[in-house]
């Protein structure tokens, strides 16, 4: 199974530069570089990545479809491979809906997004062909017709950790082409030993992911009262520490991976039966260089 | 321009002596510009990479906050902003229209100043849509904003809140454009000299391959779509041009090239062997400009061209 990093959430250019050279040089298949609402561009990023790294493949994403156009999509990552070689993918998707709102970008409709994402998502696939380049396409997925969706490009990466929800999404893809790839995109925090403050930190983007998760998906794994519950008091409170402590430790595991090297491998096994080839580590993992060297040497060990 | 050419360029600015190396949009042309000033920024070590310039009018501002943000960090101060409202022929194409254009340039300058101040905006414009935006920043990033303008209420604007003006258009209106930017400036309280003036015309070497027929036909382009205010603004014999304009729209470059002689080649253009163009810069010089870009069209041994005109600008300058 191919493991990657996200960096660029709240990093400096510098200091995404270390986490990636890390990263590289210890073996990581993919470095994943955040874009909005990062505020670090991640097209120019990506290119200082591959100026300053070797080996490891360079994801670019989420980019929003509804932020940039087909032809600026075509033209940045075209741009890459000409410059750099062909060591680019890219995740596609709507992007997140309040910071494209603070923007200016509506969501639009939302029974048609699902639709608006795949078209936007063809259409770069097409542009970058008739380029003659070659960067595999995923989407990045929660809800079942984003999954089901998502077969029309090169892969999905979910927003699951839970092998159940995993496995549950996978029965979405039964008709999926051969070289069509699944991965998974969850909060992360691999390491030989847990510290309190990146628990915190990992509890936090678990519950992220937890508030935005599909209504379909929350009534199919029985989260709707808890859910609501959660939502009640976001929208009374805003997003509080005490927040993230209310909602109940088991549910905030289910989206995320916080292993260590023992139940890592068994974690890694586990989804890789059910057809997972590429896990994207995502927050906390990347944003200190500690995590970042602790994800490298638990893969060189496990 | 093709990675090889524009890598060759970045790689041999700083040898070459260029102080900046600017790098436009051709919407939906080419290499993406955001990229290829990182990809400069990174291969030199003293020059200044400015994008020159990026149509704020086919970007979200969020972007355009955030990609000069990323490339001011690469660049540690070696990076420039310059925008402008975009071709109007280009824009027309894509459906864009504005109808207060003066007006949303200056709101655009304006919200990116405040974003790379640290505030966080709320605002609308005709073209963009801020509600409570920031850019997280720990402490305020000064990025010189440059503009590309050409009439007077732009030059005005330019003058009262940009660091630079990226020029195009003959040596006389050159002249008139110093002088509007430089009163604007002292009228906002600013020195003139706080405004750049950057001088962008085309240049063609005749030497090394280059052509004199290319220089008559780029130049009898340039004087077939150079708006008539701006024509009425050149001391030469109007009846001259005309015959050039008449005959590009009639029959193409080609046939309007056959009416351009030297005196308008060097009102429209920098054309000639290495001592000319290098007189002609300073001629740019004398009529306030700060900087002048060694640009396209790019033909025959050009890199071969390039260095010989820098080494003679260097030979000068010790």
């Amino acid at each position: 199974m191919d493991w990657g990093i996200t960096l660029n959430v709240r990093d400096s250019i510098q200091g995404v530069v270390e986490k990636s050279q890390i990263a590289d040089s210890g073996g990581l298949e993919y470095i994943w570089i955040a874009d909005f609402p990062s505020t670090k561009y991640a097209p120019v990023v990506a290119s200082v990545v591959a100026q300053t790294s070797k080996t490891s493949k360079i994801g670019i994403g989420l980019v929003s479809t509804l932020l940039y156009d087909v032809e600026t999509v075509v033209q940045a990552m075209s741009t890459l491979i000409e410059s750099h070689g062909e060591r680019f993918e890219l995740l596609l998707g709507p992007g997140d809906r309040l910071g494209l709102k603070k923007c200016g970008i509506s969501f639009g409709e939302a029974s048609t997004i699902v639709e608006r994402v795949l078209t936007a998502s063809k259409r770069i696939k097409s542009g970058l062909e008739k380029e003659g380049h070659r960067c595999p396409i995923w989407l990045g997925a929660q809800g079942p017709k984003m999954i089901e969706a998502s077969t029309a490009v090169d892969g999905v990466l979910l927003n699951y950790a839970n092998p159940e929800m995993i496995k549950w999404s996978l029965g979405l893809l039964a008709n999926h082409p051969n070289d069509f790839r699944v991965g998974i995109f969850p909060p992360t925090l691999i390491s030989e030993k847990m510290r309190e403050k990146d628990m915190s930190s990992f509890y936090y983007s678990t519950a992220v992911v937890f508030l935005g998760l599909v209504r379909s998906v929350a009534e199919k794994f029985d989260l709707s009262e808890q859910l609501d519950e959660a939502r009640t008091k976001l929208k009374t409170g805003g997003f509080t520490q005490e927040l993230v402590k209310s909602i109940k430790t088991p549910i905030l595991d289910m989206f995320g991976v916080s292993k260590n090297l023992e139940e890592i491998k068994e974690y890694e096994e586990a989804i890789r039966k059910l057809g997972i080839s590429l896990l994207v580590s995502g927050p906390p993992q990347g944003l200190t260089t500690e995590l970042v060297e602790s994800l490298v040497r638990v893969k060189q060990q496990r | 321009m093709k990675p090889k050419a524009t890598g060759w360029i970045a790689e041999n600015a700083d040898g070459l002596g260029v102080d900046t190396v600017w790098i436009g949009e051709d919407i939906g042309i080419g290499q993406e510009t955001f990229i290829l000033s990182a990809v400069t920024l990174m291969k030199t070590q003293q020059v200044r990479v400015g994008t020159g310039i990026i149509p704020m009018t086919i970007h979200n501002i969020s972007t355009l906050a955030r990609a000069a943000l990323t490339l001011q960090e690469i660049g540690k101060g070696r990076f420039a902003f310059g925008t402008g409202i975009g071709g109007l022929q280009d824009l027309q194409k894509l459906g864009i229209t504005l109808k207060k254009p003066v007006t949303e340039l200056r709101s655009t300058v304006e919200i990116l100043q405040k974003l790379w101040h640290g505030d966080s905006v709320s605002a609308e414009t005709e073209l963009h849509s801020l509600n409570d935006y920031d850019l997280r920043l720990k402490e305020p990033v000064e990025i010189p904003v440059f503009l590309g303008v050409r009439g007077p209420q732009m030059l005005r604007l330019t003058g009262t809140i940009a660091q630079g003006a990226i020029l195009s258009g003959p040596f006389d209106y050159l002249r008139d454009a110093t002088k509007i930017l430089d009163t604007a400036a002292k009228k906002a309280g600013r020195a003139p000299s706080a405004v750049e003036k950057v001088a962008w015309l085309p240049t063609i070497p005749t030497f090394k391959g280059g052509k004199e027929i290319l220089a008559k036909r780029v130049v009898a382009i340039v004087v077939g779509d150079m708006p008539e205010k701006v024509l009425d603004l050149i001391d030469m014999d109007r009846e001259k041009l005309d015959r050039i304009r008449i005959a590009v729209a009639a029959s193409g470059p080609k046939e309007g090239a056959e009416h351009v002689d030297q005196e308008v080649i060097d009102m429209f253009a920098i054309a000639g062997g290495r001592e000319h163009m290098v007189d002609q810069f300073e001629n740019l010089s004398k009529l306030g400009m700060t900087e002048v870009v060694l640009g396209p069209p790019f033909s025959g041994d050009w890199r071969g061209a390039m260095t010989e005109i820098f080494d003679e600008i260097v030979r000068r300058k010790a």
